[in-house]
């Protein structure tokens, strides 16, 4: 049913709209719901906290208290500084770790450098020690083939000396029982063709021990004649040696001078300095070397003879 | 039946009537039948018989003649004749002993005794014995104190020793003695009749002298005393007194370097700066009077040829030519100098007269000759060249102007040098990855290696011409170096930081 109204121009419902809206609107603005609701949380809270239990609280000097956040925070602040100066500390050690190593390497290579110097060093003082001896050893080797020549000549003169001996003997048998005076005469011919044999192999073995002692005593004063650098080879100096019976060198004189003096004394003091000589026992053969006259030319150098390869 | 002639022992001397007689008496003895010979026969016989045994007695006496007469020379005269031709090349053994002190201080202002002890070690002529002294047994330093047989027994054959003695506040009194380890034993005065030779054993003093120096000259003293030492027991000058030049090369900041012309002792000691510059110099060398350097120098910009009076410490400009003036050689007689100049569009070499400054071209062609150094005999030139492709030694004889060939082995061959006799020539030759010193005989027309395996450059000669001064690259550094011509001595001269190029030994 639709009811008719009859429109009423009522201004009491205008009035009361209008006033329900403002409220409306002013409600809305002011947020007063929002107040109420926090009013109402307020009131929640409260009965929560009034549920709890209640806190002691004591009133605190606030000097007290900054006193203490000071302290604390010098304390801090130490802690802190003192970590980092360990961690200085430990920084520093460690650069000074690595410092070291490097150095101690660094020292090592220069010892090991310095030591390979040394090595090489002593390489080649051993390798000139050793050119040295081997270089002797071939100058001996060469004086030793020279009287090893000279012992084998003896050698030989002395086999032919008992064959000769021998000889002599069967002969001489031979003469006294020979009655025949022509074979007597013939034998005695023979007998003094073996002595002149003899008499001439001891000659020669007279002078092969010359030839031996000579060799040995030039060999003793060319070992240790230094012979100037600036020596010419086409001069030469004449010295006479007096040499007592054990073959120690009594006096040197010079006879002839080469006309450079540093010749002359290294040839002086080459003789002085071979001294003792070494000498025949044979009495018939010393008596020669009480004086030698030698005369010193520098020629070359005593390996220049030998062939080292 | 008793004969009535009595046997004779010397039948050689009978007659022969006498024997005659003889057998016909005793022709009345023998039976005819048994003998079956006639009297005459018998008599012959026996007469032979006598000459035989005659003969035989002469023959005895001839042989004994002659035997006689092959030893005559060896009786006759007292001597035995002997002839020494061949010695040894030894290092002479001797000891330098420290000097006596005798002064305020502890200690000396400086060891000579060190010094002339390794002056003689660098001549590689000597064997150095280091002497220990005890305070049982101290070391000599008079002649009379010296046991000559302890001495010699340790195998030296001289001893050098002195004193210093402090005189007031900067003078010192230097003396030495150089004595004779060998004398005879028999001391013969030199005016005896028995004295038929001279006798220079007898005084066993070689040398001795007696300086006052300054402290600034001790180290001066000290080279002195070592040259004489050296000439008394080599016969020639030592040279420890002489003289090196070369250019020092520093690093300063970033590219830059700094270039000094240095004077120095031959060891490498008491380095004094002639000049120093910022732009390169190169090329020093010695005039025959060792008063004056030439060398080459870029401070203008471009390169040229000064002379240096050390003396007077004045400069003078030589040459500056258009392009190339470089590597200034004396010529022994110090009026001339060989140089390279490029203004002919290629490096030739040059000679300058310094009396009148006229210049004459010695090389022509088209390759670039450098570096050249003259024969002691000023007849000749050594130089580098490239003519045939690859540097090469040339020489050039200035009379002939004929040019011959001296390296004929490898591939370069650069930086020659004459010896101061004129028989060889030193340079350097690469062989693989090394540069080294070698030395050419010009007679025998062998090459010696010096060093082996080493960077080397630029090599000068000793005055006495027995050992060579060169530069070396060791460890990135340029160090100077001796070595002797025997090689048994081969030394680095004391470097600090710097490298030490073109060493010129006076």
């Amino acid at each position: 049913m639709i009811f008719k109204r009859r429109r009423q121009h009522s201004v009491l419902s205008f009035l009361l709209s209008f006033v329900i809206h403002l409220f409306i609107i002013g409600f809305l603005l002011t947020g007063a719901g929002y107040w109420y609701h926090m009013d109402q949380a307020k009131a929640s809270a409260d009965k929560k906290a009034a549920s709890r239990p209640i806190v002691k609280a004591v009133a605190v000097n606030q000097s007290v208290v900054e006193n203490q956040i000071r302290a604390i925070k010098t304390r801090a602040k130490m802690k802190l500084e003192k970590q980092l100066a360990w961690q200085a500390h430990l920084q520093q050690m460690a650069e000074q770790a690595v410092a070291k190593k490097t150095g101690a390497e660094q020292h090592l290579a220069e010892l090991q450098k310095e030591n390979q110097q040394v090595k090489q060093l002593t390489e080649k003082m051993q390798d000139k020690a050793r050119a040295q001896l081997a270089y002797l050893r071939a100058l001996q080797a060469q004086a030793e083939a020279k009287l090893n020549m000279l012992q084998a000549q003896q050698k030989a003169i002395e086999t032919q000396n008992t064959a000769i001996s021998k000889k002599m003997l069967l002969t001489q048998k031979a003469i006294a029982n020979e009655q025949s005076s022509r074979q007597k005469a013939a034998l005695q011919a023979r007998l003094q063709k073996e002595q002149a044999k003899q008499a001439a192999l001891k000659q020669q073995q007279l002078f092969n021990q010359l030839s031996k002692y000579k060799t040995l005593i030039l060999n003793d004063i060319g070992k240790q004649w230094i012979i100037p650098p600036g020596a010419k080879k086409n001069v030469s100096c004449k010295l006479l040696v007096d040499l007592d019976a054990m073959g120690r060198v009594m006096n040197v004189k010079v006879l002839v001078s080469s006309g450079d003096p540093v010749l002359d004394r290294s040839a002086v003091t080459a003789v002085l300095k071979a001294s003792p000589l070494p000498l025949p026992k044979i009495p018939a053969l010393l008596k020669q070397f009480k004086q030698i006259e030698l005369t010193v030319k520098p020629e070359g150098l005593l390996n220049e003879e030998v062939n080292l390869s | 039946m008793d004969p009535v002639v009595k046997p004779r022992d010397d039948l050689s001397r009978l007659s022969y009537r006498d024997l005659i007689a003889v057998s016909s008496e005793m022709l009345q003895w023998i039976p005819w039948s048994s003998h079956g010979m006639t009297w005459v026969e018998t008599g012959v016989f026996a007469w032979n018989d006598a000459k035989l045994k005659e003969k035989k007695t002469m023959k005895k006496h001839i042989a004994t003649l002659l035997l006689a007469l092959t030893f005559l020379p060896c009786v006759s005269s007292a001597a035995l004749n002997l002839e020494l031709t061949r010695g040894t090349n030894a290092k002479i053994p001797v000891a330098v002993l420290p000097f006596a002190w005798h002064g305020t201080q502890k200690q000396p202002p400086l060891k000579l005794s060190d010094i002339i002890q390794h002056d003689l070690y660098l001549s590689g002529r000597f064997q150095l014995a280091n002497a220990q002294g005890t305070t049982a047994k101290p070391l000599p330093n008079k002649v009379a104190d010296i046991n000559f047989a302890d001495w010699r027994k340790q195998g030296l054959n001289s001893l050098v020793l002195g004193a210093l003695q402090a005189q007031g506040d900067n003078q010192y009194q230097v003396r030495f003695s150089l004595v004779n380890l060998f004398k005879n034993k028999q001391q013969i005065a030199p005016q005896s009749s028995d004295n038929a030779g001279f006798n220079p054993q007898n005084n066993p003093v070689l040398a001795s002298n007696v300086f006052t120096v300054k402290t600034a000259q001790l180290h001066d003293a000290a080279h002195r005393i070592a040259n004489q030492v050296y000439q008394q027991l080599i016969g020639s000058p030592g040279f420890f007194t002489s003289k090196i030049a070369y250019v020092l090369v520093k690093k300063k900041t970033g590219q830059t370097r700094q270039y000094s012309l240095m004077v120095a002792n031959f060891d490498g000691s008491d380095p004094q700066t002639v000049l120093s510059s910022s732009q390169p110099i190169m090329s020093p060398a010695w005039s025959p009077d060792r008063k004056t350097l030439a060398y080459v120098s870029f401070q203008t910009g471009v390169p040229a040829i000064y002379t240096f009076d050390l003396i007077h410490e004045t400069r003078r400009l030589i040459a500056s030519y258009a392009g190339i003036n470089g590597a200034p050689a004396w010529s022994p007689d110090g009026k001339k100098l060989a140089i390279v100049l490029s203004k002919s569009s290629n490096a030739k070499i040059y000679q300058l007269d310094l009396s009148n400054g006229r210049l004459t071209q010695l090389t022509f062609g088209w390759a670039s000759d450098t570096k050249p150094s003259w024969s002691p005999d000023g007849a000749s030139l050594v130089f580098t060249s490239n003519r045939s492709g690859t540097p090469q030694i040339y020489q050039l004889n200035l009379a002939s102007k004929q040019v011959t060939k001296l390296s004929l082995r490898g591939i370069y061959n650069v930086d020659p040098a004459f010896s101061p006799d004129g028989q060889s020539v030193v340079f350097i030759h690469q062989r693989a990855t090394a540069y080294d010193v070698v030395i050419k005989n010009l007679n025998t027309k062998k090459m010696r290696y010096l060093t082996r395996g080493q960077m080397a450059d630029s090599p000068s000669f000793s005055p006495n011409g027995g050992e060579v001064i060169y530069s070396v690259l060791i460890n990135g550094q340029s160090r100077l170096a001796l070595i002797t011509l025997s090689g048994n001595v081969q030394e680095l001269l004391p470097a600090k930081s710097g490298d030490r190029v073109e060493p010129a030994w006076s």
